[in-house]
């Protein structure tokens, strides 16, 4: 993929993550999935790129998990589209992962600190 | 809902339907387009915004591709696909499809239908509430339950604790009774039980229409004539409809108000012996009269008479160990009151005192046939496991060689980037669909061929019609299921080793080199060819043996008429039957096509019959014993040698008009007695108590019990007491005999006298030999299965030879090898299997022959002429199935295969 020098540094997603900010950004409210993709990569200021399309697995994987439910729903435009939304054991789910998150970071911080 | 079912539903709802597909397919094509529609938004032209949409979306088949994994069940999709393919598979090779399943079918549904006939004798339990719980009082320690007089039931039925031990009832073994049916039609042998009151509610029957016994309807010996049908029997005779209680049923002369019918499937606890309708054991006196001793209904602690089989039904709770403490202390204070009526040192008391008493699990009923057929089930479950064996290892041959024909297409997906594990289960599938079409066929043709056998078993004694009720239940179907699997793996093998082969280079090389010559194959199909042998030779052996029974000289003419009659029914007295009885003779004599009557009062060709053994009775005047001569007597009225064909060799036939003095003695019977000197005029006794009969004639020995009994001696007997006898009628010809027009003027001669239906001599040879004609029937049967499985196999393994040799064919044919010479190469081949199938299939075939000896009549068990001839057989028909491939390889084009190189 050619890279425009303009484009801050690509931050790559590690993995699991991506769970994590879905639940993150449904949170504030249920959402469809290009809207979802949007509002990461709005408030990671760009540093996090996905490659769209990955985020529909990530859905779809955590639909089946239980954390997020579906709705058929239209868009402003009048397009039919698929809203998710967070459940109550996503939300249980968004709080145990946020902070498990923080204490891996905290730890590593640690660690770097220390040298 | 818990999420694991959720999860499980939305995912089952991706397998079978595609709207999950679709769903996902616009969720991605919207985001695309919302993509590509905010570059067109920035200014972009319209190419560029859908290459940088695409670009920063990544590949939707990708992301299709990976939801649909998440949401489907591949394995059942793969199943699913996996089973199409197999489909249709099997419908472009339809012949061998067709093979393969046919000699599966066969070789299960043999297997199956000896399992669910072995399931029905020996293992099932009796149909009733809580088997498990149920004991019968027996002092045998196996074969049936042993029968008790009702005295000391009622001892055991009275016991004071018995009210919480157990619920014991009574029942007499099942006896034919005649039963009237109305005008026109004549009366038939209705099997009946007398039971005790409580015996439903004890064994666990249910009645479904009208009431079981109550202790009102039987309180008196002689009271109580009411019935209950089993289920079977009301829809016989009164076609199932529900008005039957209060009508009446005559048995053995007396009528019977019906209360009550059994539940379907009930039929009394005697194992192959079904009952058709139950009476209160009070009803004994009324119906078997003069029963030897004092009255069966005594209570009182004397002279046993045992008639009663004793049947228990445990409480919850309590041991079989308890029970029978008790039951056995019940018992022995009985004994010690009989000691004491009759006298300690009677023998009848000795033996009670030395007999073993036990209880023993009732839940399969009173088996005492089970051990008749012991023997030959576990004979023709060997058979036909060995018949299920071959033909699953046909089945493998089968698909060894479409494995082969299918060694490039394997190869080639295996390198596109199947995975081995893929391509077995694929065969898998296969193999299971196969098998399991051949076992619903098998299930078919094991319900035909059990129902069958059942039907002829059922005929084989007439006077004691045994009936199994074989039905294919969970059992059986689990058997088949088993037999499916089993099938299914042996049909694997092939698959598996050529997807483990790993000669990649016979994608090229058509002389694959990894065809080695399967010797494994060989081995089989010598294996099958062998039990072929065996089979032959036993099914030749009994096939002569039917033959040599059939078509003996019996000693009499085979078109005589046999009427049964019952002279002094009604109570007539003696002379009056007698008069009568002559009277019927002298009319019958006159219909057209008769050439003379008869009259005889014993049984002929027919088991149960009398049967006195040893000769210890036998005296004559000079005193000339016959020690170990078997000898039996037969009841001769006027006529009667002449009717049936018998004549003397020495002196006269009896004379018609009783002269009681007087016996005829059959050349056995005098050889044995009197050896070479001149028996007439000399004196026989066979009873101590009455006088010595005079010897008036010698007749030609003839088979008077059974087809077998050669060198029985017979003693005949002028008839004393015409009560039920037989009219023998000689007819001009067989077709006469069975004409309908001569039996309806005899009919209308005899008229209500008539005590059974009308046969002949023919027909009772055909039933005396049921039993030989049912096992060589069967066995010539699997014979000929067998032996069509094997000779499929031949063919296979020769076409596939043929096939796998056709480069080499090609090259000698190109180099001037004549057709003949490959035609003798693969006959070579097939020989090559033929004869050391023979080498050891003929001397196996005599070792196991012997198991056969006591069946057989007249012919050895090593008989070398049935032996040539089977072998013979065996070697034109195997090689005849290697004659088709041979013609093939004679007809290959050499030119036609290098241009194909």
């Amino acid at each position: 993929m050619p890279r425009s020098s303009a484009r801050p540094p690509q931050g790559e997603l590690l993995q699991g993550t991506l769970p994590l900010l879905i639940l993150r950004t449904l949170a504030t409210g249920p959402n469809h999935g290009f809207a979802i993709a949007r509002r990461i990569q709005q408030i990671s200021r760009a540093v996090l790129r996905i490659e769209q399309g990955s985020l529909y697995p990530a859905l779809h994987r955590m639909e089946l998990d239980g954390v997020i439910e579906a709705y058929w729903g239209t868009t402003e435009n009048n397009r039919k589209a698929k809203y998710y939304r967070l459940t109550r054991r996503g939300t249980r789910e968004l709080a145990s992962e946020t902070e498990r998150w923080h204490s891996i970071a905290a730890a590593i911080a640690a660690v770097l600190q220390e040298g | 809902m818990p999420q694991v079912l959720k999860r499980l539903l939305l995912r089952l709802r991706a397998t079978f339907s595609a709207r999950q597909d679709r769903d996902t397919r616009t969720e991605l094509d919207l985001h695309l387009r919302l993509l590509e529609e905010e570059y067109l938004a920035n200014g972009m032209a319209p190419g560029d915004a859908r290459r940088l949409a695409r670009r920063e979306f990544g590949n939707p088949a990708v992301f299709q591709d990976a939801s649909r994994d998440l949401f489907s069940f591949r394995l059942i999709e793969d199943l699913v696909r996996d089973l199409l393919y197999a489909g249709r598979e099997m419908r472009r090779s339809a012949g061998f499809t067709a093979i393969a399943v046919a000699s599966l079918a066969v070789g299960i549904g043999a297997a199956t239908a000896t399992f669910a006939v072995t399931e029905a004798v020996m293992m099932r339990p009796l149909p009733v509430r809580n088997p498990e719980r149920l004991v019968a009082f027996t002092t045998a320690a196996d074969g049936g339950w042993a029968t008790w007089s009702y005295a000391v039931f009622a001892r055991w039925q009275r016991l004071p604790a018995s009210a919480g031990l157990f619920e014991v009832a009574a029942a007499s073994d099942v006896r034919p009774l005649r039963s009237a049916r109305g005008s026109g039609e004549a009366p038939e042998e209705v099997p009946v039980s007398l039971v005790s009151h409580n015996y439903f509610d004890a064994i666990g029957a249910r009645v479904v229409v009208g009431r079981p016994f109550a202790g009102r309807d039987a309180m008196a010996p002689g009271t109580g004539a009411v019935a209950i049908l089993s289920d079977g029997f009301w829809r016989r005779r009164f076609g199932g409809a529900p008005d039957v209680l209060a009508k009446a049923i005559e048995l053995g002369g007396v009528q019977f108000t019906i209360i009550g019918v059994a539940e379907s499937g009930f039929t009394g606890h005697s194992v192959g012996h079904p009952v058709d309708v139950w009476v209160p054991l009070t009803m004994q006196p009324a119906l078997v009269p003069g029963m030897p001793g004092p009255s069966s209904l005594d209570e009182s602690a004397g002279a046993e008479v045992r008639w009663l089989k004793v049947v228990g039904h445990l409480a919850d709770g309590v041991s079989v160990a308890r029970a029978e403490s008790a039951a056995r202390v019940a018992r022995q204070v009985f004994i010690a009151e009989k000691a004491a009526r009759l006298g300690a040192d009677k023998p009848e008391v000795a033996r009670d005192r030395t007999e073993s008493f036990r209880l023993v699990a009732g839940a399969t009923g009173d088996g005492v046939v089970r051990e008749q057929f012991a023997r030959p089930l576990t004979l023709l479950t060997v058979i036909t496991l060995l018949v299920l064996v071959v033909a699953c290892t046909n089945f493998t041959n089968l698909m060894f060689a479409r494995a082969e024909a299918r060694r490039r297409e394997f190869l080639i997906r295996l390198a596109v980037g199947a995975g081995r594990w893929r391509l077995v289960r694929q065969s898998a599938v296969e193999c299971l669909a196969l098998a399991a079409i051949a076992g619903v066929l098998a299930l078919l043709f094991a319900g035909w061929a059990s129902s069958l056998a059942m039907s002829l078993v059922s005929a084989l004694d007439p006077l004691e019609p045994l009936g199994f009720a074989v039905e294919l239940n969970t059992r059986v179907m689990a058997f088949a299921g088993a037999c499916v699997f089993t099938a299914a793996l042996f049909g694997l093998w092939p698959c598996m080793r050529l997807v483990r082969s790993t000669v990649i280079s016979s994608v090229h090389h058509r002389t694959a080199a990894a065809g080695a010559r399967p010797v494994a194959n060989r081995i089989m199909l010598v294996g099958q060819l062998i039990v072929c042998a065996i089979l032959m030779f036993g099914a030749g052996l009994l096939l002569r043996t039917v033959i040599n029974l059939r078509t003996q000289d019996l000693g009499y003419e085979r078109d005589v008429l046999l009427i049964p009659i019952e002279a002094d029914r009604l109570g007539r007295p003696p002379d009056a039957a007698s008069a009568l009885v002559e009277d019927l003779r002298q009319r019958i004599a006159t219909i057209p096509g008769v050439q003379a009557a008869g009259v005889f009062g014993s049984a002929l060709l027919d088991y149960g019959a009398y049967w006195v053994d040893g000769s210890e009775r036998l005296r004559t005047d000079r005193g000339e014993a016959a020690a170990g001569t078997r000898w039996t007597f037969a009841f001769a009225g006027p006529g009667f040698f002449d009717a049936v064909g018998m004549r003397a060799v020495q002196g006269r036939p009896l004379s018609g008009a009783g002269h009681a003095g007087e016996v005829a003695i059959n050349e056995s019977l005098a050889r044995a007695l009197f050896g070479n000197a001149d028996p007439i005029g000399r004196q026989l006794g066979m009873n101590p108590k009455e006088p010595m009969l005079t010897i008036v004639g010698v007749m030609k020995d003839a088979r008077q019990i059974s087809p077998r009994d050669r060198g029985i001696g017979v003693a005949y007997l002028p008839i004393q007491r015409y009560g039920r006898v037989t009219l023998a009628v000689r007819l001009a010809s067989p077709a006469l005999a069975q004409a309908a027009s001569v039996r309806q003027q005899a009919q209308t001669i005899v008229g209500d006298v008539l005590s059974g239906p009308m046969t002949t001599i023919s027909q009772e040879l055909e039933r005396s030999i049921a039993r030989e004609r049912l096992t060589s029937g069967i066995a010539l049967f699997l014979a000929v299965l067998v032996v069509a499985i094997g000779c499929v196999g031949i063919y296979a393994l020769m076409a596939y030879d043929v096939t796998r040799r056709q480069r080499e064919f090609g090259v000698r044919l190109a180099l001037g090898a004549t057709a003949g010479g490959l035609v003798a190469t693969v006959l070579h081949d097939g020989a090559a299997i033929v004869a050391p199938a023979l080498a050891i299939g003929v001397p196996a075939a005599l070792v196991t022959s012997r198991l056969l000896a006591s069946q057989l009549y007249e012919v050895d068990a090593r008989d070398p002429w049935t032996l040539s001839l089977v072998a013979v057989l065996l070697s034109i028909v195997a090689m005849g199935a290697a004659f088709r491939p041979a013609r093939l390889a004679s007809r290959t084009d050499p030119m036609a295969l290098l241009r194909h190189e």
